[in-house]
């Protein structure tokens, strides 16, 4: 292990893209082995910042770069930058290079030059930090978005950098992984390690946090002691979920004798239920166990066994094209939801193909955009909003289409909790008023506490309701 | 045997296969291919394929020079139809099992035949994001079906959206290799060092001779 002590000097940074100003100002000072918490508002420039000090930024990105931004002087190349800063997506879905696990950690560590006889111990050991032996060998892209996120950690562990910025490392990950993950962090730190994280929830790692930064617009301000205290005492409080068992209603989807498998791992078996028209339902369930893979199955992009209905026709002899008219997935990834370029085409797409053009008038969607922040971004490019942006545009876009029964697969993850709220809210609002379905997968229980009618809990290979009277 | 030294011998041969206007030659490959292909334990698909792909280039080629052609065109068409089918099954005997040999493949054209590790890995990227494809475009589709819009296959709409996805994702590889620790020219270590057998150069130098030897005689 290296006891050198890195330089990471961030002093007066600006960046900016040639549509406008992401920071300005911006100096940042890490204590050595300190636990630091980056906070602010969805689109504020967290996620810029981290990946300027990654180095991943401005090659990646284009755009200007202002002011001392150093790691030990300037000419760092990747691989001595990864050996002394790791840095973990947003995105779990877009780091890995290779087809499994493995490999991807091996190519990780042949890059730093790691003697090859450590290699295999020191993959074996990180794989069982974050839980994730058995998946050694599997291919990557069967694992569900949470999985791949504890891999994606795991390559960071392994490189044994001096630094980790972690940009919200939980936001798909269910609530027993986050805590083994937060554990695993915590170990890492006490060898010596200096950690930044943005997150919108640290419940469950409070007493970690050293400092506390607060980026605003694109001006970042170290919180003094009342401001910290105040930002740490925010934590959203672990509730009940309060729900009822649903009784005899009219159903919109029958599952019968429903099996399905993930290559040769068993998801759901002979699993028989109803969903009830017009409600909300939540669904919850650890990583892997195929939420996500239920939903893709829903709108017939995955194969099952049994017998699916919607409104008493089976699905399977449903024409795709019709079938995704009455229900729609909003799907994890936003970009894979987008059809044009611009916010503002993608609006009048959407508008354009609604259920309810009465409803989506042009002084709505704009309260609606005021609401939600976006107002101002009318004309920018739909693929470089933040991820928190993307995310609220691509649910106002399934809004307005107006879908009879809508999926939401984690629509409030990497959400700071008004932006949380408040998509809820507007949720709530237009989906009674459209009369729509809505089922929601979600790990951000804290804020939905009283919003669903029904909750479905999806653990081992079965799914069934939970709630009523505790 | 090293993948890449089967590649080695498979390319030369087929290079001088250009050149050579002897349906008995042709003929031994296809013989010698065959019988490789006994060992390998091909699947029935396999073998359909290995029959059914030459057919239409090697006939097309025949009946064209057979009733078309003048000179030595009876003797060329022939000629022509088993050259088809002893580039194919000659190719065979290193394609049909890449799939499970593509690791030492590509590690053996770092390793030793010193590619550049950037179109390696970037190589490794896109055979790992093919089998993507296919389901990528069925959600392109179905994505917008679901906004209310049918991209159909001749649509101009759906290969922008598919492009640009594989714009994303090559970008996404990209900044995926680097914050790997990936670094264009530098040094990397190899958990498994890839060495040429003695003896996989010994059945090179064989196979290549005995070759030549064959080309001696005055064939028909």
């Amino acid at each position: 292990m290296s006891y050198v002590v890195t330089n990471l000097i961030v002093e007066d940074v600006h960046f900016s893209y040639p549509t406008g100003k992401v920071l300005s100002h911006v100096s940042l000072k890490l204590k050595p082995n300190s636990f630091n918490l980056l906070v602010g508002p969805s689109g504020s420039g967290k996620s810029t910042l981290l990946k300027l000090l990654s180095g991943l930024y401005p090659t990646f990105s284009g755009g200007t770069l202002d002011g001392k931004l150093t790691l030990d002087g300037y000419d760092i190349v990747p691989f001595q930058r990864v050996a002394r800063l790791g840095y973990l997506f947003q995105n779990p879905t877009r780091q890995f290079v290779m087809q499994t696990p493995f490999e991807e950690l091996r190519f990780s560590l042949e890059n730093l030059q790691v003697t090859p006889t450590d290699m295999t111990d020191r993959i074996e050991k990180v794989l069982e930090t974050v839980g994730m032996t058995d998946f050694t060998h599997h291919d990557l892209s069967t694992l569900s978005g949470g999985e791949k996120q504890k891999i994606a950690l795991a390559a960071a562990l392994a490189m044994d950098s001096e630094y980790l910025l972690l940009d919200e490392p939980f936001a798909n990950v269910d609530p027993v992984a986050r805590l083994q993950l937060i554990q695993a962090i915590k170990h890492y730190q006490q060898q010596g390690k200096t950690i930044l994280i943005t997150d919108h929830d640290w419940s469950g790692y409070t007493d970690m946090i050293d400092d506390v930064f607060v980026m605003n617009h694109g001006h970042l301000h170290q919180a003094d002691e009342a401001e910290r205290t105040k930002i740490l005492h925010e934590v959203p409080i672990q509730t009940q979920i309060k729900t009822a068992l649903p009784n005899e209603q009219e159903h919109i989807i029958e599952l019968k004798k429903v099996a399905l498998k993930n290559g040769t791992r068993q998801l759901l078996r002979n699993t028989s239920l109803a969903i009830p028209k017009e409600k909300r339902i939540l669904i919850t369930g650890p990583n892997g166990v195929g939420k996500s893979t239920l939903f893709s199955t829903l709108v017939k992009l995955y194969p099952y066994s049994g017998l699916i209905t919607y409104n008493q026709q089976d699905i399977a002899k449903r024409k795709i094209a019709q079938h995704v008219r009455d229900i729609a997935l909003v799907f994890q990834n936003a970009e894979q939801q987008f059809v044009a370029m611009t916010m503002a085409e993608e609006l009048i797409q959407a508008q354009q193909f609604s259920n309810h053009p009465e409803i989506w008038t042009d002084e709505t969607i704009t309260e609606i955009l005021t609401q939600l922040n976006l107002v101002d971004l009318r004309q920018h490019v739909v693929y470089q909003l933040s991820g928190g942006q993307q995310k609220k545009l691509q649910v106002l876009l399934m809004l307005i289409v107006g879908t009879p029964t809508l999926l939401f697969d984690e629509p409030l993850a990497g959400l700071d909790n008004d932006s949380q709220q408040c998509l809820l809210n507007i949720i709530a609002d237009f989906t009674t008023r459209q009369h729509q379905t809505v089922l929601v997968i979600s790990h951000q229980l804290q804020a939905v506490t009283d919003w669903f009618d029904f909750h479905l809990h999806f653990e081992n290979e079965q799914l069934s309701y939970v709630g009523g009277e505790v | 045997m090293n993948p890449l030294m089967k590649f080695a011998i498979v390319m030369v041969i087929a290079l001088e296969l250009t050149f050579i206007k002897s349906v008995t030659i042709n003929l031994i490959i296809i013989g010698v291919s065959a019988f490789l292909y006994l060992f390998l334990k091909l699947s029935w698909k396999q073998w359909l394929w290995l029959f059914i792909l030459p057919l239409l280039p090697g006939f097309g080629s025949w009946f064209s020079l057979m009733y078309f052609g003048t000179g030595d065109h009876v003797h060329m068409a022939w000629v022509m139809l088993t050259r088809v089918f002893a580039y194919l099954w000659l190719g065979g005997l290193f394609t049909l099992k890449l799939t499970e040999e593509r690791d030492v493949f590509l590690a053996t054209l770092e390793q030793k035949a010193k590619l550049s590790a950037t179109f390696v890995y970037a190589l490794v990227g896109v055979l790992n994001f093919m089998p993507a494809v296919n389901q990528q475009i069925k959600t392109i589709r179905v994505a917008s079906q679901m906004r209310g819009q049918t991209l159909h296959i001749w649509q101009a709409q759906l290969y922008f959206k598919a492009i640009l996805s594989a714009i994303r994702w090559s970008q996404n590889l990209a900044e995926g290799m680097v914050s790997h620790g990936f670094t264009e020219g530098a040094p990397r270590t190899h958990l498994q060092v890839v060495s040429i057998a003695k003896r996989d150069w010994l059945i090179l130098i064989i196979i290549l001779i005995a070759f030549q030897l064959l080309l001696i005689p005055n064939w028909y």
